[in-house]
């Protein structure tokens, strides 16, 4: 959406048209928001809003939880809501559902609305499994006769067998999840909004729900969902909106919205890193050694030839080394160690391993390991260089300085979002059929 | 004449009844105040879901289930007759039957119990249905009122169970037993109303449940159930005038005890003050319905 110099040649278009998104004129409008925002009083104290009244003095502060927000949702479009916590999804569904009152703007649905804001509103543990399939749904606004007809859809989907006559307190979470989705999810309506409120479950109903929810966005219906699983979202929506502290940054094809909030979230993280100063040492207690030879700085830098904390697998890195000694030994070793934070160690890069058997380190220099490429996997790591003494008997002054895991550093991927131990570098290549050609083929 | 005047009265009803049906299928913000108090009317639906769910969850996981609803009223009124007619041995005046000061007793506390019960849960109606006011599209005008069914059938229980006692021990019931539906109705807006003013006030100050529960506790004495409203010092009497509950007391007794007839002091005072606790009861809540999905 083009402001500024364009705008003052297209004055006569009336401005809430022009923060609109593309028209689709083929296809009604199902919801349209206009300049929406949503203001949240915060009181230090509940009391204060009864003194406001009697002292009429303000004693809260303003906080928008939703500002300026507009957009079109036509028919049958599946729109993904991505942002950070806090930044105003599930208020922004609560504005188009109608829960909350709107503090500006407009909103307009022109359809039956289905909310599923929070999974299970009005189970209640006692109740058994069947009870609350009936009382929670009149709650949800269904009748009797509509329960009465929905109700074996709704425990096949749950496959809760015999367990829907046992107290709902007797579930698992697993099990309250599976009772709780297939009845949120069995009323109809035109259009359909759901809060990412799929965490329990097993993988398998997990799987169920989503290929329920793909059903539901292919059948032509409109779905609004907000998701932090970017992969999903890209997967079923049509058009991703992007919130950040409540405003509306970006609206559009999937892909591209969410590669710019991926981006915007790898550089947080980087700013939020540089911040900490990580390549400060992180305690004292863990730093030991004789000094007879120091490690006085390190260094991470990136591919862009920079210090860094956020390296990217697949591309160049290195590791400096800066050390001052006075240390007259013909076996010394220099090592950093790699290990997630989970504990593993990933990988050890040692010297004398690596090209230098024997390290003349006398006075100062700095020591550069380039990792051609970063083959870790995306994750979290610590970082333990030392230099020690490499004896057939160790002792225990061969130490000279080891800093252990003082460094952090953060690897991500810049592929598709695996959660993988490492990157195994591998040739792909088509060869023809070897031997007798497979039954059933021409 | 007579005809001339039932006829207005035909016309005029049908004219309500048509006014009503118009403005029920109509958004509820911009209408007359008094207008949306009836639209309260289209969900009743709600209301039913929300009642059943409560009245099922009083009595869940118990082994008599549903039939603590009766046994419950039941036992109340048994106890209190045996306590005041055998074991306080009081009558109400010296030559007077002996049970029917535990029957004047009776009346005076079920309908106590049946308005203070439904008032007392409505101030944390509110929190107590936390998730229905914020994540879906509920009427909230019914939340307060979740209680009322379950108190209601306790109270008709227990009129039920009092009729033939009172029939038998009086050789029939007074003329004024035909004025008690009337008398729940007026009972039933009092204490709706009632149940949105404290619904409201009491979901924005907490405070207010237990500033209610010790009102209602110091209340029973200063409502005549226990004694005649005779015996009071005149300094107190004023209080008594001033309180509904003391009012929809005597209406009871004075519709089904044969030696207290009506009067017409009680039937206005609680008239009036059902009226205006029910429409005032509704502007509270009314004015405070927009911000109770922010506060909770």
């Amino acid at each position: 959406m083009c402001r500024g110099e364009k705008g003052v040649e297209a004055q006569h278009v009336a401005p809430l048209q022009e923060t609109a998104p593309p028209a689709q004129p083929d296809r009604p409008v199902m919801i349209s928001v206009r300049q929406a925002g949503k203001v949240y009083k915060v009181y230090a104290r509940q009391e204060d809003r009864l003194w406001e009244l009697v002292r009429r003095r303000s004693l809260h502060q303003q906080r928008w939880a939703v500002r300026d927000v507009a957009f079109d949702i036509h028919a049958g479009e599946v729109i993904g809501i991505i942002g950070r916590n806090g930044a105003g999804k599930t208020t922004l569904l609560r504005l188009i559902s109608g829960v909350a009152p709107l503090d500006a703007g407009t909103i307009q649905v022109n359809a039956s609305l289905r909310t599923i804001l929070e999974l299970g509103t009005g189970f209640h543990p006692e109740f058994t499994g069947r009870e609350n399939v009936y009382l929670g749904g009149a709650l949800l606004g269904l009748s009797r006769r509509d329960i009465d007809a929905r109700f074996d859809e709704i425990a096949a989907f749950a496959e809760l067998g015999d367990y829907l006559e046992f107290p709902f307190k007797t579930y698992s979470l697993g099990m309250q999840a599976r009772l709780t989705f297939s009845l949120a999810i069995s009323v109809e309506a035109d259009i359909l909004i759901v809060d990412e409120a799929l965490s329990a479950g097993d993988s398998y109903f997990l799987a169920k729900c989503f290929d329920r929810i793909r059903t539901i966005c292919e059948s032509g219906k409109t779905v609004l969902f907000v998701s932090h699983n970017l992969s999903l979202i890209q997967r079923l929506c049509t058009r991703v909106l992007w919130l950040d502290a409540g405003q509306l940054i970006a609206d559009g094809a999937p892909l591209e919205v969410c590669s710019q909030y991926e981006a915007s979230v790898r550089q947080q993280e980087a700013e939020r890193l540089a911040q900490e100063d990580s390549t400060e040492p992180l305690g004292d207690g863990r730093r030991y050694g004789t000094q007879e030879a120091r490690i006085e700085r390190v260094e991470i830098i990136g591919s862009q030839g920079k210090p860094t904390q956020l390296l990217t697998s697949n591309e160049l890195a290195s590791i400096r080394l800066y050390y001052a000694s006075h240390a007259a030994y013909d076996d010394l070793v220099a090592v950093v160690t790699i290990t997630r934070v989970d504990g593993v160690v990933a990988c050890s890069l040692t010297s004398d391993e690596q090209g230098f058997p024997t390290l003349d380190l006398q006075g100062y220099g700095c020591m550069e390991i380039t990792l051609d490429p970063v083959l870790l996997g995306p994750g979290e790591y610590y970082l333990s260089p030392h230099i020690y003494r490499d004896h057939p008997l160790p002792r225990r002054d061969d130490v000279m300085d080891y800093h252990d895991r003082l460094y952090r550093v953060r690897v991500v991927r810049s592929g598709r979002d695996y959660d993988v131990a490492m990157e195994q570098p591998a040739r792909w290549r088509l060869l023809p059929w070897d031997g007798a050609p497979p039954a059933g083929s021409a | 004449m007579t005809r001339r005047w039932s006829r207005t009265i035909c016309y005029s009803m049908l004219y309500c009844a048509a006014m009503t049906w118009q403005y029920l299928g109509e958004r509820p913000d911009e209408r007359p105040l008094l207008v949306r108090l009836v639209g309260v009317a289209r969900h009743l639906q709600a209301w039913r879901a929300i009642a059943e769910r409560e009245l099922r969850l009083r009595y869940v996981g118990s082994t008599l289930g549903l039939a603590w609803a009766v046994v419950h009223p039941l036992l109340f009124v048994a106890a209190y007759t045996f306590i005041f007619a055998f074991v306080f041995r009081a009558r109400l005046a010296p030559d007077a039957p002996r049970d029917q000061y535990a029957l004047y007793v009776v009346l005076g506390l079920l309908p106590w119990v049946a308005v203070t019960d439904v008032a007392t849960r409505a101030t944390e109606a509110m929190a107590s249905h936390r998730s229905l006011v914020k994540h879906v599209r509920f009427p909230l005008e019914v939340v307060p009122l979740y209680s009322l069914a379950a108190s209601l059938l306790s109270l008709l229980i227990g009129l039920l169970v009092l009729l033939p006692v009172l029939a038998w021990r009086q050789g029939g019931l007074p003329w004024g037993a035909v004025g008690l539906p009337l008398i729940l109705l007026a009972q039933i807006a009092f204490t709706v109303g009632l149940a949105w003013l404290l619904g409201a006030v009491g979901a924005f100050l907490r405070d207010i449940k237990e500033l209610v529960q010790i009102t209602f506790m110091v209340g029973m004495f200063l409502t005549p159930i226990f004694y005649v409203e005779s015996v009071l010092p005149d300094l107190l009497r004023p209080i008594i005038w001033l309180n509904p509950l003391a009012h929809l007391a005597t209406l009871y007794r004075g519709a089904l005890l044969t030696g207290m007839p009506f009067s017409v002091l009680p039937v206005a005072a609680f008239g009036l003050a059902a009226l205006v606790i029910l429409v005032g009861g509704f502007a509270v809540f009314d004015r405070a319905r927009r911000l109770l999905a922010d506060i909770l």
